[in-house]
């Protein structure tokens, strides 16, 4: 940014300059003056010299005012009024006002001059005075453009001194020094006058006093500047030099009239150009807009498209952009043309210029056709794009409706040729072919129902055609399509129901022959399954009759496989020719019996598993047959052998319960029989091992039966077992009676009865009674066991003595325990209480000295201490309570 | 063989008058409190029967008492005695 204060002062110093000029008016600067007064005086002779007169002192002459007014006349060419003949002051006076009136009658006004100070003769108010009226006379008429007379003036000098390169007028002072300023005006206007190419800024003298001398020598323009002054003076006096070059103005005015004139040609050239610069512009838009509506029309007459929607919506967008971007600078240009054409006549007829005449074809009214044209075109243009839109809407309608119809017809059309060529009918059983047919059926009324929408297909596909659709092609490939696999569709429609026609009679005929195959073939599969059960029939035998008898029937079934054999190939036949019949009719649908699950395979097969078992079979029966005799041998071995050993342990066994009933004899005799007969039976091992030898060679025979004995292994060893442990048990028990008998005192002749009831019961003769063996056996032996709720008590009393572990079996010797306890009447309290009683004479108590006097001195002393007192009835001091006290010894108590 | 089980209600005149029945057994005999004997014209007679054991006395449970604590509990149940047996 600029130094404000730079700018500033530049400025000030510019304008300071401007004032000083203006200043100078006042306070005239004594060279200035001196130039001045000699340039003012030159000129005002220069003018007074026509009236035949001069001035010497321009502050002297002027006094009086008579030079005054002719002066302005003269220059003026205007006649002032009388001037007043005194020579009295007043007179002066009044004549320098009639100058002075007249000068502000020609419009300046003279504010600071008056008469007076012309008549004293005052130099400044003088100079004053004559520089207003050459401002006013000599310089206000010059006006270059309409510039101020000073600003004319210079503009005037620029001009003409503007090809001269060295010369620069900027001022009338300091730009006029060098003298060249006015050299270039006179070679300007007179280049004969001087060779100005001599001239040189260095030479300001002699340049300033050429051109005096020439003005003054051929311009007659006085000499009014002193070239001394003009270069000695640091700046020359403006209104000097203005003098000076208002002469050099006037005296060139024939030039200024020239230069008027080329002016004014230059303004009718002007106008002229400007004229045909709007023909030729008129011109250019009229070819222009012609051009272009030569080149728009065809594209709006062009009523062709490629047939589509969008073809056509692309040429009605093309169209919208023609009518909102490219029409209107049209239009706009029409009416520019129009508003051009007017003006341009307009101006020609203003101009007394003659009226334009545009070249051929380029007439306003060739225009105005042409754009009527233009818009006939696009007028039709819309309209033809709009039904071709309609048009086409339609089509694409009539084209979306063929293809929607030929979508569900091919829809529906899909697979349907592989359906139909389809050979799944040759798989199919005669049912499944029935049901085929029946839906063959069906479709071929759905196929007849469809030729209908084919037709419509067809009917549309030739309006397009009509009307001409732009994808006809395509169209017509499909509807094409469609046809012929219509017309395809219809033959193998006819050949698939021929083919399932014949299917048919074929599978009905198969089926009747898988019918016979069924019927036939079931029963002998029956048979064949029996035969191959039979054959391989896992027969346990275990004699020979058996064995025979199967060998016997085979033997019998050996004789009806002839026959079977004939069945078989029968069968076979039934099954080849169906066969044959699928293969030869190709459908192999038919080949599966729906009758029977038998194939001729399987019963082939089982043919042949049937034949190769028979010879099998008779290996087997034979081998079984060696076998069994083999085991015949074996049993008869066995039976000999058991049949000796069995009746052998069976009479031991009763050598010993005889023995054990224990009725022969004494204890003591029957233990010594038993230990003889355990000597014996040791001894007799022996055969029960070889036996066990037998017996082991005839189960690894797998022999279960054997109907030469009676005995098995397990019954002899059970009665081996049964021998040895009832001569154990025997001896046992024997032994035990022996402890009882010694013990509970008991006769032989008791425990017999004992032995002889309980063995009439233990007809197991196991040595144990159940509890109902047990209760006779009582009831035999005297107990009252009645049938009653008493006796039943009894019963369970006696049986928690016996069996305390709830067993349910009552054994000898606990049956001998209880028999002892129950007959001995020795230690119970009962027994003891009634004991008593004798002792104390019936008594319900006993006194000491009964008890001291019936019992050893220990056993009274005994009592004595331990019985209670007797409080019961009849009580006497002393008595003894001997109940409780036996009862007391039993762990019971009376209450 | 009943296994049935009896409430029985005995009642008697006086305490000089006995119960009527033999007891046998005790926790500390190893046996079961059990009716040994029943005496004839007695309180007991047609109620209690030999055999019966006794599984309750009043309300106490007569399983675990000794031949003497099952004694000194009928002793001191006063003229009516309620036995349970089976």
């Amino acid at each position: 940014m600029a130094n404000p204060d730079m700018y500033n002062e530049s400025f000030n110093e510019r304008y300071m300059d401007q004032e000083e000029e203006w200043e100078r008016e006042g306070l005239l600067d004594p060279a200035w003056e001196k130039q001045q007064r000699k340039t003012f005086t030159a000129w005002c002779n220069s003018h007074l010299r026509k009236a035949g007169t001069q001035i010497e002192n321009i502050e002297e002459d002027f006094r009086n005012g008579l030079k005054l007014m002719l002066l302005l006349e003269v220059i003026s060419g205007e006649t002032l009024p009388r001037p007043d003949r005194g020579k009295m002051r007043f007179h002066k006076i009044a004549n320098v006002n009639k100058g002075l009136e007249f000068i502000e009658r020609k419009g300046v006004k003279l504010v600071s001059i008056g008469a007076e100070e012309i008549v004293d003769g005052n130099v400044k108010m003088t100079l004053g005075l004559i520089w207003t009226i050459i401002l006013r006379f000599a310089i206000q008429d010059i006006s270059v453009e309409e510039m101020t007379a000073k600003e004319g003036l210079l503009l005037w000098c620029q001009r003409k001194t503007a090809p001269y390169k060295n010369v620069n007028v900027q001022n009338f002072h300091l730009s006029w020094k060098d003298g060249l300023a006015f050299c270039a005006l006179i070679h300007r206007h007179r280049p004969d006058l001087l060779d100005y190419g001599k001239l040189s800024k260095d030479n300001p003298i002699e340049n300033l006093n050429l051109a005096f001398d020439i003005a003054e020598k051929y311009l007659n323009i006085p000499r009014m500047l002193d070239a001394e002054d003009m270069v000695n003076t640091p700046k020359p006096d403006e209104r000097a030099v203005m003098t000076y070059v208002s002469c050099y103005y006037h005296a060139f005015q024939g030039a200024q009239q020239a230069e008027t004139a080329a002016n004014r040609i230059c303004k009718v050239l002007k106008v002229n150009q400007e004229n045909e610069r709007l023909m030729e512009e008129y011109e250019r838009l009229a070819s222009d807009l012609l051009e272009w509506i030569r080149r728009t029309t065809p594209w709006l007459e062009n009523k062709t498209t490629d047939n589509t929607l969008n073809g056509v919506l692309k040429k009605l967008n093309e169209f919208r952009t023609y009518r909102r971007s490219h029409k209107p600078p049209r239009v706009e240009q029409k009416a520019k043309l129009e508003t051009s054409f007017n003006t341009l006549q307009t101006k020609l007829r203003l101009s007394n210029r003659p009226a334009y005449l545009p070249s051929e074809g380029k007439m306003v009214s060739d225009i105005a056709n042409a754009w009527k044209g233009l818009e006939t075109a696009e007028k039709g243009f819309e309209e033809w794009l709009l039904s071709e839109m309609m048009r086409l809407e339609r089509l694409d309608h009539l084209a979306q409706k063929f293809k929607h119809k030929a979508d569900i017809h091919e829809d529906w059309t899909k697979g349907k040729e592989e359906m139909l060529q389809s050979q799944d009918f040759r798989k199919c059983k005669l049912y499944e072919l029935k049901a085929l047919k029946k839906k063959h059926e069906a479709f071929e009324s759905d196929l007849a129902a469809h030729q209908d929408r084919v037709e419509q297909i067809a009917a549309i596909a030739q309006e397009l055609n009509a009307l001409n659709y732009h994808d006809v092609a395509n169209i017509n490939s499909r509807c094409q399509r469609i046809c012929d696999q219509w017309d395809r569709l219809g033959t193998l429609t006819q050949k698939r129901r021929t083919a399932l026609e014949e299917a048919e009679r074929v599978l009905e005929k198969i089926d009747q022959l898988h019918l016979e195959f069924a019927k036939r073939a079931a029963p002998f599969n029956n048979w064949l399954d029996g035969a191959r059960e039979d054959l391989v029939d896992m027969f346990i035998v275990h004699t020979m009759d058996e064995i025979q008898a199967l060998i016997d029937a085979h033997e019998q079934f050996k004789q009806t496989l002839g026959e079977a054999d004939k069945e078989h190939k029968a069968i076979i036949a039934l099954s080849q020719e169906v066969q044959t019949i699928a293969t030869q009719y190709q459908i192999p649908g038919g080949i599966e019996n729906p009758y029977t699950t038998i194939t001729s395979t399987t019963i082939t097969n089982k043919w042949g598993e049937v034949k190769q078992l028979v010879p099998k079979r008779d290996q087997i029966l034979q081998t079984e047959m060696m076998r069994q005799q083999s085991n015949e041998r074996l049993r008869r071995k066995f039976a000999e052998k058991a049949n000796v050993v069995g009746p052998w342990i069976e009479h031991q066994i009763d050598a010993v319960l005889a023995a054990g009933m224990g009725m022969q004899g004494t204890l003591e005799d029957q233990l010594n029989k038993l230990k003889q007969m355990e000597q014996t039976v040791v001894q007799y091992r022996s055969h029960i091992d070889e036996l066990e030898k037998f017996n082991q060679e005839v189960q690894e025979a797998m022999i279960y039966e054997n109907r030469y004995t009676q005995y098995s292994m397990e019954t002899l060893r059970v009665g081996w077992e049964q021998l040895l442990t009832s001569i154990h048990r025997t001896t046992n028990e024997i032994e035990n009676q022996i402890l009882t008998r010694d013990s509970k005192g008991i006769t032989q002749e008791q425990l017999n009865d004992c032995r002889s009831s309980f063995n009439h019961f233990d007809k197991t003769r196991s040595g144990r009674l159940t509890p109902e063996e047990f209760k006779s056996c009582l009831v035999s032996l005297g107990f009252n066991i009645r049938n009653d709720r008493q006796g039943e008590a009894e019963f369970r009393r006696i049986m928690n003595i016996v069996d305390p572990n709830n067993t349910n079996i009552v054994q000898f010797e606990v049956f001998l325990d209880f028999m002892t306890k129950e007959s001995s009447d020795t230690d119970t309290a009962e027994q003891i209480i009634e004991s008593f009683r004798i002792l104390a004479g019936d008594k319900p108590y006993i006194m000491p000295d009964e008890l001291q006097r019936e019992l050893p001195q220990d056993q009274a002393d005994y009592c004595i201490q331990r019985m209670p007192p007797y409080k019961g009835p009849g009580a006497v001091p002393g008595a003894l309570d001997y109940m409780s006290f036996s009862t007391s010894l039993y762990g019971e108590s009376d209450l | 063989m009943s296994q049935g089980i009896l409430t029985l209600n005995l009642a008697r005149d006086g305490a000089s008058m006995p119960w009527g029945f033999r007891l046998q057994g005790g926790s500390d005999l190893g046996q079961p409190l059990t009716i040994q004997r029943v005496f004839l014209g007695s309180p007991s007679e047609g109620e209690l029967h030999r055999g019966d054991i006794i599984m309750r006395i009043g309300d106490r449970d007569s399983n675990r008492l000794t031949h003497q604590e099952a004694h000194d509990v009928i002793v001191r149940s006063g003229n009516n005695l309620k036995l349970v047996v089976k």
